[in-house]
Protein backbone atom coordinates (compact mmCIF):
# COMPACT_ATOMS: atom_id res chain seq x y z
CA UNK A 1 0.00 0.00 0.00
CA UNK A 2 1.18 3.51 -0.85
CA UNK A 3 2.21 5.60 2.13
CA UNK A 4 -0.26 8.31 1.09
CA UNK A 5 -3.20 5.89 1.22
CA UNK A 6 -2.00 4.50 4.55
CA UNK A 7 -1.97 8.03 6.00
CA UNK A 8 -5.50 8.55 4.66
CA UNK A 9 -6.70 5.42 6.45
CA UNK A 10 -4.97 6.38 9.71
CA UNK A 11 -6.31 9.95 9.63
CA UNK A 12 -9.78 8.65 8.75
CA UNK A 13 -9.85 6.20 11.67
CA UNK A 14 -8.55 8.86 14.07
CA UNK A 15 -11.17 11.38 12.94
CA UNK A 16 -13.97 8.81 13.24
CA UNK A 17 -12.85 7.95 16.78
CA UNK A 18 -12.64 11.66 17.69
CA UNK A 19 -16.08 12.24 16.20
CA UNK A 20 -17.61 9.38 18.17
CA UNK A 21 -15.95 10.59 21.38
CA UNK A 22 -17.23 14.15 20.77
CA UNK A 23 -20.75 12.86 20.15
CA UNK A 24 -20.75 10.46 23.12
CA UNK A 25 -19.38 13.04 25.57
CA UNK A 26 -22.19 15.37 24.45
CA UNK A 27 -20.47 18.66 25.26
CA UNK A 28 -23.26 20.64 23.68
CA UNK A 29 -21.96 20.96 20.13
CA UNK A 30 -23.28 18.13 17.98
CA UNK A 31 -22.16 19.68 14.70
CA UNK A 32 -18.44 19.26 15.45
CA UNK A 33 -18.87 15.54 16.14
CA UNK A 34 -20.81 15.04 12.93
CA UNK A 35 -18.22 17.04 10.94
CA UNK A 36 -15.39 14.92 12.36
CA UNK A 37 -17.32 11.72 11.65
CA UNK A 38 -18.11 12.72 8.05
CA UNK A 39 -14.54 13.86 7.36
CA UNK A 40 -13.20 10.61 8.84
CA UNK A 41 -15.52 8.52 6.66
CA UNK A 42 -14.45 10.54 3.61
CA UNK A 43 -10.72 10.03 4.36
CA UNK A 44 -11.30 6.32 4.94
CA UNK A 45 -13.35 5.89 1.76
CA UNK A 46 -10.82 7.79 -0.39
CA UNK A 47 -7.94 5.74 1.04
CA UNK A 48 -9.69 2.42 0.37
CA UNK A 49 -11.00 3.37 -3.10
CA UNK A 50 -7.66 4.81 -4.26
CA UNK A 51 -5.81 1.71 -3.04
CA UNK A 52 -8.24 -0.65 -4.78
CA UNK A 53 -8.33 1.44 -7.95
CA UNK A 54 -4.64 2.23 -8.47
CA UNK A 55 -2.73 0.01 -6.05
CA UNK A 56 0.94 0.97 -6.31
CA UNK A 57 0.61 2.37 -9.85
CA UNK A 58 0.45 5.98 -11.09
CA UNK A 59 -2.57 7.96 -9.90
CA UNK A 60 -2.25 11.00 -12.14
CA UNK A 61 -0.49 12.15 -15.29
CA UNK A 62 -0.23 15.38 -17.25
CA UNK A 63 -3.65 14.91 -18.86
CA UNK A 64 -5.54 14.11 -15.67
CA UNK A 65 -3.91 17.02 -13.84
CA UNK A 66 -4.93 19.35 -16.66
CA UNK A 67 -8.51 18.07 -16.64
CA UNK A 68 -8.63 18.39 -12.84
CA UNK A 69 -7.40 21.99 -12.96
CA UNK A 70 -9.90 22.92 -15.68
CA UNK A 71 -12.76 21.28 -13.73
CA UNK A 72 -11.92 23.34 -10.65
CA UNK A 73 -11.64 26.50 -12.75
CA UNK A 74 -15.15 26.01 -14.06
CA UNK A 75 -16.32 25.22 -10.51
CA UNK A 76 -14.76 28.48 -9.30
CA UNK A 77 -16.67 30.39 -11.97
CA UNK A 78 -19.90 28.54 -11.06
CA UNK A 79 -19.38 29.36 -7.38
CA UNK A 80 -18.68 33.01 -8.17
CA UNK A 81 -21.84 33.33 -10.27
CA UNK A 82 -23.85 31.51 -7.57
CA UNK A 83 -22.65 33.88 -4.83
CA UNK A 84 -23.26 36.83 -7.14
CA UNK A 85 -26.86 35.60 -7.66
CA UNK A 86 -27.28 35.09 -3.89
CA UNK A 87 -26.12 38.65 -3.22
CA UNK A 88 -28.53 40.19 -5.72
CA UNK A 89 -31.45 37.98 -4.61
CA UNK A 90 -30.83 39.16 -1.05
CA UNK A 91 -30.27 42.78 -2.04
CA UNK A 92 -33.49 42.91 -4.11
CA UNK A 93 -35.34 41.18 -1.22
CA UNK A 94 -36.38 38.23 -3.41
CA UNK A 95 -34.68 35.50 -1.36
CA UNK A 96 -33.29 36.24 2.08
CA UNK A 97 -31.14 33.47 3.51
CA UNK A 98 -29.35 33.62 6.84
CA UNK A 99 -25.55 33.71 6.96
CA UNK A 100 -25.11 29.99 7.87
CA UNK A 101 -27.54 28.88 5.15
CA UNK A 102 -25.86 31.03 2.49
CA UNK A 103 -22.40 29.80 3.53
CA UNK A 104 -23.50 26.15 3.63
CA UNK A 105 -25.21 26.45 0.25
CA UNK A 106 -22.08 28.04 -1.26
CA UNK A 107 -19.91 25.24 0.13
CA UNK A 108 -22.21 22.60 -1.36
CA UNK A 109 -22.26 24.35 -4.76
CA UNK A 110 -18.47 24.79 -4.79
CA UNK A 111 -17.67 21.22 -3.75
CA UNK A 112 -20.34 19.50 -5.86
CA UNK A 113 -19.71 21.52 -9.01
CA UNK A 114 -15.96 20.90 -8.72
CA UNK A 115 -16.44 17.15 -8.65
CA UNK A 116 -19.18 17.16 -11.31
CA UNK A 117 -17.10 19.19 -13.78
CA UNK A 118 -14.13 16.88 -13.24
CA UNK A 119 -16.24 13.74 -13.75
CA UNK A 120 -17.78 15.26 -16.89
CA UNK A 121 -14.41 16.28 -18.34
CA UNK A 122 -12.84 12.89 -17.52
CA UNK A 123 -15.73 11.14 -19.28
CA UNK A 124 -15.39 13.48 -22.23
CA UNK A 125 -11.67 12.71 -22.34
CA UNK A 126 -10.39 16.20 -23.09
CA UNK A 127 -11.11 19.78 -22.15
CA UNK A 128 -11.77 21.09 -25.67
CA UNK B 1 0.58 39.33 -47.30
CA UNK B 2 3.96 37.59 -47.20
CA UNK B 3 5.02 37.07 -43.59
CA UNK B 4 2.54 39.62 -42.29
CA UNK B 5 0.00 38.08 -39.89
CA UNK B 6 -3.57 38.82 -40.88
CA UNK B 7 -5.32 41.07 -38.40
CA UNK B 8 -8.45 39.52 -36.95
CA UNK B 9 -11.53 41.67 -37.20
CA UNK B 10 -12.43 43.23 -33.87
CA UNK B 11 -15.34 41.38 -32.34
CA UNK B 12 -17.93 43.96 -31.36
CA UNK B 13 -19.77 41.72 -28.83
CA UNK B 14 -18.02 43.00 -25.69
CA UNK B 15 -18.06 46.63 -26.80
CA UNK B 16 -21.79 46.56 -27.62
CA UNK B 17 -22.68 44.90 -24.31
CA UNK B 18 -20.40 47.37 -22.49
CA UNK B 19 -22.07 50.39 -24.07
CA UNK B 20 -25.53 48.95 -23.29
CA UNK B 21 -24.58 48.44 -19.63
CA UNK B 22 -23.09 51.94 -19.44
CA UNK B 23 -26.23 53.50 -20.90
CA UNK B 24 -28.41 51.54 -18.45
CA UNK B 25 -26.14 52.58 -15.56
CA UNK B 26 -26.24 56.27 -16.48
CA UNK B 27 -30.02 56.09 -16.95
CA UNK B 28 -30.45 54.33 -13.59
CA UNK B 29 -28.39 57.01 -11.86
CA UNK B 30 -30.01 59.97 -13.63
CA UNK B 31 -33.61 58.74 -13.48
CA UNK B 32 -33.08 57.39 -9.93
CA UNK B 33 -34.15 53.80 -10.72
CA UNK B 34 -33.30 51.80 -7.64
CA UNK B 35 -30.44 53.28 -5.63
CA UNK B 36 -26.91 54.32 -6.42
CA UNK B 37 -25.55 50.77 -5.86
CA UNK B 38 -27.59 49.42 -8.78
CA UNK B 39 -26.49 52.25 -11.08
CA UNK B 40 -22.88 52.03 -9.94
CA UNK B 41 -22.87 48.29 -10.47
CA UNK B 42 -24.21 48.65 -14.02
CA UNK B 43 -21.59 51.31 -14.76
CA UNK B 44 -18.77 49.09 -13.47
CA UNK B 45 -19.93 46.07 -15.49
CA UNK B 46 -20.25 48.23 -18.60
CA UNK B 47 -16.77 49.67 -18.12
CA UNK B 48 -15.37 46.14 -17.65
CA UNK B 49 -16.99 44.85 -20.85
CA UNK B 50 -15.86 47.92 -22.80
CA UNK B 51 -12.24 47.57 -21.64
CA UNK B 52 -12.15 43.87 -22.56
CA UNK B 53 -13.83 44.56 -25.91
CA UNK B 54 -11.36 47.30 -26.81
CA UNK B 55 -8.27 45.57 -25.48
CA UNK B 56 -8.63 42.13 -27.05
CA UNK B 57 -9.87 41.89 -30.62
CA UNK B 58 -11.58 38.69 -31.76
CA UNK B 59 -11.77 36.95 -28.39
CA UNK B 60 -15.28 35.64 -28.67
CA UNK B 61 -15.69 32.69 -31.03
CA UNK B 62 -13.09 33.61 -33.61
CA UNK B 63 -9.97 32.48 -31.80
CA UNK B 64 -10.07 28.70 -31.37
CA UNK B 65 -7.18 28.83 -28.90
CA UNK B 66 -8.98 31.09 -26.47
CA UNK B 67 -11.56 28.79 -24.91
CA UNK B 68 -11.30 29.19 -21.13
CA UNK B 69 -13.61 32.18 -20.53
CA UNK B 70 -12.00 33.78 -23.58
CA UNK B 71 -9.17 35.22 -21.52
CA UNK B 72 -6.10 33.18 -22.39
CA UNK B 73 -4.70 32.74 -25.85
CA UNK B 74 -1.98 30.07 -25.78
CA UNK B 75 -1.62 26.64 -24.21
CA UNK B 76 0.87 27.67 -21.52
CA UNK B 77 -1.05 30.70 -20.27
CA UNK B 78 -4.31 28.71 -20.33
CA UNK B 79 -2.72 26.09 -18.08
CA UNK B 80 -1.41 28.74 -15.68
CA UNK B 81 -4.85 30.35 -15.62
CA UNK B 82 -6.58 27.04 -14.89
CA UNK B 83 -4.12 26.26 -12.07
CA UNK B 84 -4.58 29.74 -10.60
CA UNK B 85 -8.36 29.37 -10.62
CA UNK B 86 -8.06 25.90 -9.03
CA UNK B 87 -6.14 27.41 -6.12
CA UNK B 88 -8.73 30.21 -5.97
CA UNK B 89 -11.47 27.53 -5.78
CA UNK B 90 -9.68 25.80 -2.89
CA UNK B 91 -9.13 29.12 -1.06
CA UNK B 92 -12.80 29.96 -1.56
CA UNK B 93 -13.94 26.59 -0.21
CA UNK B 94 -11.67 26.77 2.85
CA UNK B 95 -12.72 30.36 3.56
CA UNK B 96 -16.41 29.38 3.46
CA UNK B 97 -15.87 26.34 5.70
CA UNK B 98 -13.88 28.47 8.17
CA UNK B 99 -16.57 31.18 8.21
CA UNK B 100 -19.29 28.59 8.73
CA UNK B 101 -17.40 26.90 11.58
CA UNK B 102 -16.61 30.25 13.19
CA UNK B 103 -20.30 31.11 13.23
CA UNK B 104 -21.51 27.68 14.35
CA UNK B 105 -21.31 28.06 18.15
CA UNK B 106 -23.47 31.18 18.07
CA UNK B 107 -26.18 29.33 16.18
CA UNK B 108 -26.13 25.85 17.65
CA UNK B 109 -25.07 25.99 21.30
CA UNK B 110 -27.85 25.74 23.84
CA UNK B 111 -28.35 26.89 27.39
CA UNK B 112 -28.88 23.29 28.46
CA UNK B 113 -25.23 22.60 27.79
CA UNK B 114 -24.23 25.53 29.97
CA UNK B 115 -23.09 27.58 27.01
CA UNK B 116 -24.41 30.88 25.68
CA UNK B 117 -27.11 30.39 23.04
CA UNK B 118 -28.27 32.45 20.06
CA UNK B 119 -29.48 35.90 20.91
CA UNK B 120 -32.94 36.85 19.62
CA UNK B 121 -32.85 40.52 18.73
CA UNK B 122 -36.16 40.55 16.87
CA UNK B 123 -36.86 40.34 13.14
CA UNK B 124 -36.20 43.98 12.35
CA UNK B 125 -33.08 44.37 14.42
CA UNK B 126 -29.98 45.33 12.46
CA UNK B 127 -27.62 45.49 15.41
CA UNK B 128 -24.28 43.78 14.78
CA UNK B 129 -23.76 40.24 16.02
CA UNK B 130 -22.09 40.19 19.42
CA UNK B 131 -20.44 36.88 20.30
CA UNK B 132 -21.19 35.57 23.79
CA UNK B 133 -23.72 38.35 24.42
CA UNK B 134 -25.65 37.88 27.69
CA UNK B 135 -29.12 36.46 27.25
CA UNK B 136 -32.04 37.04 29.56
CA UNK B 137 -32.93 34.37 32.07
CA UNK B 138 -35.87 32.08 31.27
CA UNK B 139 -39.01 32.57 33.29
Amino acid sequence: MKQRNLYRLIVGVMMIISGIVTLVRNTGEAAFGIILLSAGCAFLAVGIVRHRQYGDGLESDERSRKIGAYGLSYAWLTGLLFMFALFWLDYLKILRLGTPSALALSIVVLALSGRLYQVYLFRKGDIE
Amino acid sequence: MNGVPATRPRNPFYSIVGVLFLVCGVLALVMRWGDFITGGFLLLVGAGYLVVGLARPGTFGENPESTLFGLWADERSKQFGALGLSYAWLTDLLFHVRSLLAGLPEHTQTRDAGLPGPVDRGADSISPSVPNAPIPERE
